[in-house]
């Protein structure tokens, strides 16, 4: 075995040749192209003829080159030990056809030439379709251009990275497709499994009250003998009383009736006029001792006038009077009245409150009476508030109460 | 060269993938096999019938009608409308019992879901207890109780009138630990 050649910009790896007059080696350039050299040997470059015909060969690549012959690369035909390189190109014979001339005799070397050829087509790379078998031009229809195809560095799509001939890219099929699913789905399980495992591992438990021991179970008490208190009996819709003559207790006499609105289904011992059909009313509780409910003159918290009525049934007139404080304290609290303090009879009191900066006129009245409709005797307690403008309407209402509860 | 240009194009589909896919399965967690999951237990089918008669708390005989199944529901109204005083009552019992979750037994995830109403406890209780009483009127009560016990809660929602806050309270305070008792 011959010592590697140093030629500047190559380096060799591989002697595929070891002839008397010249060695062939395998190797690249700077660049990485590949490369086929024919390097002549101590005893080729002493012989001035092997010298000569070298170099004549050498010629005739590079001006010259067949079909299939890689044209010339580079040549030194004065150095010690002369050489001269090709490209390493798969289908294309190289520096190795340089041989066989040196010696004078054609065809004799074939066999070592052969024997090279088979050595570099079995460390190639698989052979790939070419332009000229794609039926396209190859470079080496095109003389300046001849091998001067460089390497993609890494690999392009469409060149050879190890010949540096340019390839018409494979089409993507569907083995191509089916790696690139499958490839990026099992990457994309594995870590999402990982990624789930990781999250259960981390979970934080929610968070809640300190830890305590549960509570052994205790009998539990008897229900309550008594729940409910008793409640006031219903009564039916009480007719409005007519033909009574009307009584003012305070401002003026009310005007007629006629033309008026009437609630008599408000569940009370007694109907109530109001001045027009724009009044509404509101029922509200039944306690175990008073009815509630509300008339007014529009909406809750924009009428002008609001009259609150609570009724207590009584044993009779006797009953209504010793029960008489324990109703006004009742139905007072409920509807944050006045107390009606003042007699006007033996069964009436009342209280007429002035309207204030902060508060509205006020008219209470308390008064004992036997419903016509339930016969029975009741505690009625009304208040009634009003803006300036509208206190004559209010009283007319207590007053219409009144009258009803003759 | 096609074989290099697919592994590397693979290559960095199965990066990008995989970081999407622990991106996401961090985000998800793992999926829970539904014979994996913690069931809450399982309240007797005649729970409403064991709390007892509780006609005291109407103006008429009741009986509790039960519906659910997880989460059961006693409930019974009188209204006023049939009755001939001014008298109304409805009593709904809700008992229910909690699973337990990632992270939290079944008495935690109980607990939270009573620590969660901010009503005012009641002491002096088996149980911690919570009440809601509101006045609607005169002698006219909406009052709720809250209490747990364990993996239970129980709510208590009493509406009546005519009745005392005092006697209303004590009804439905006993008939929660009543549900307690026959839930455990």
């Amino acid at each position: 075995m011959s010592t590697t050649p140093e030629i500047p910009g190559y380096s060799f790896s591989e002697q595929l040749l070891d002839h008397e007059l010249a060695g062939v080696w395998r190797g690249a350039s700077v660049t990485g192209m590949e490369v086929v050299a024919l390097v002549l040997s101590e005893a080729g470059a002493a012989d001035p003829q092997v010298r000569d015909r070298l170099a004549q060969a050498s010629r005739n690549a590079a001006l010259q080159p067949g079909r299939t012959d890689a044209p010339l690369w580079a040549a030194n035909l004065t150095a010690t030990l002369p050489y001269a390189i090709t490209q390493l190109a798969p289908g294309y014979s190289g520096a190795e056809r340089l041989l066989d001339p040196l010696d004078g005799v054609f065809g004799n070397d074939q066999g070592a030439i052969n024997e090279v050829r088979r050595r570099l087509d079995a460390s190639a790379p698989p052979a790939v379709p070419t332009y000229a078998q794609a039926g396209l031009p190859t470079y080496t229809d095109h003389p300046r251009d001849s091998g001067r195809t460089f390497p993609a560095p890494g690999g392009q799509p469409g060149t050879s990275a190890g010949a540096g001939l340019p390839v018409v890219a494979a089409p993507k099929g569907g083995k191509y497709w089916a790696v690139m699913l499958a490839v990026p789905l099992f990457g994309f399980l594995v870590t999402y499994q990982i990624g789930a495992a990781v999250n259960s591992a981390s979970a934080e438990p929610e968070p809640s009250s300190p830890k305590q021991p549960v509570q052994d179970a205790v009998q539990p008490e008897p229900l309550p003998t008594k729940v409910l208190l008793p409640g006031i009996p219903k009564s039916a819709p009480a007719q409005p009383r007519t033909g009574i003559p009307p009584v003012s207790l305070v401002g003026a006499t009310p005007r007629s009736v006629a033309g008026t609105e009437t609630f008599d289904k408000l569940g009370l011992p007694f109907a109530v006029h109001a001045p027009n059909d724009a009044w509404g009313q509101v029922i509200l509780e039944e306690s175990s001792f008073s009815i509630y409910r509300r008339l007014l003159d529009g909406e809750p918290g924009a009428a002008t006038v609001d009259v609150w009525i609570a009724a207590h049934p009584c044993k009779d007139l006797a009953g209504c009077l010793a029960q008489r404080a324990e109703f006004d304290a009742r139905w007072t609290k409920r509807t944050h009245a006045v107390r009606p303090a003042t007699a006007r009879d033996a069964q009436t009191w009342f209280t007429e409150t002035e309207a204030t900066a902060g508060t509205k006129y006020q008219l209470t009245m308390t008064r004992a009476f036997l419903s016509p409709s339930t016969r029975s005797w009741w505690l009625v307690g009304v208040k009634a508030t009003a803006t300036p403008g509208t206190i004559r309407t209010a009283q007319g209402v207590v007053n219409d109460i009144r009258t009803q509860t003759s | 060269m096609q074989r290099r240009t697919l592994l590397r194009n693979a290559g960095i589909a199965a990066g990008v993938a995989a970081l999407a896919g622990f991106g996401m399965g961090l985000a998800a967690g793992k999926t829970e096999k539904p014979e994996d999951l913690p069931v809450a237990r399982r309240l007797p089918s005649d729970l409403c019938e064991r709390l007892g008669d509780v006609s005291v708390l109407f103006p008429e005989k009741v009986e509790l009608k039960q519906t659910g199944v997880a989460e059961v529901r006693c409930s019974a109204e009188v209204e006023e409308d049939s009755q001939p005083t001014h008298t109304r009552a409805s009593l709904t019992v809700t008992v229910q019992t909690f699973a337990a979750k990632k992270g939290s037994t079944a008495d935690d995830v109980a607990r939270a879901d009573y620590d969660h109403e901010p009503w005012q406890a009641v002491q002096n209780r088996p149980y911690p207890t919570k009440i809601n009483a509101d006045p609607q009127g005169e002698d006219v009560w909406d009052i709720s109780v809250l209490t747990t016990r364990g993996d239970l809660v129980v709510q208590v929602e009493y509406a009546a009138a005519p009745v005392i806050r005092d006697a209303a309270q004590a009804a439905v305070l006993a008939i929660a630990d009543k549900a307690a008792w026959e839930a455990k």
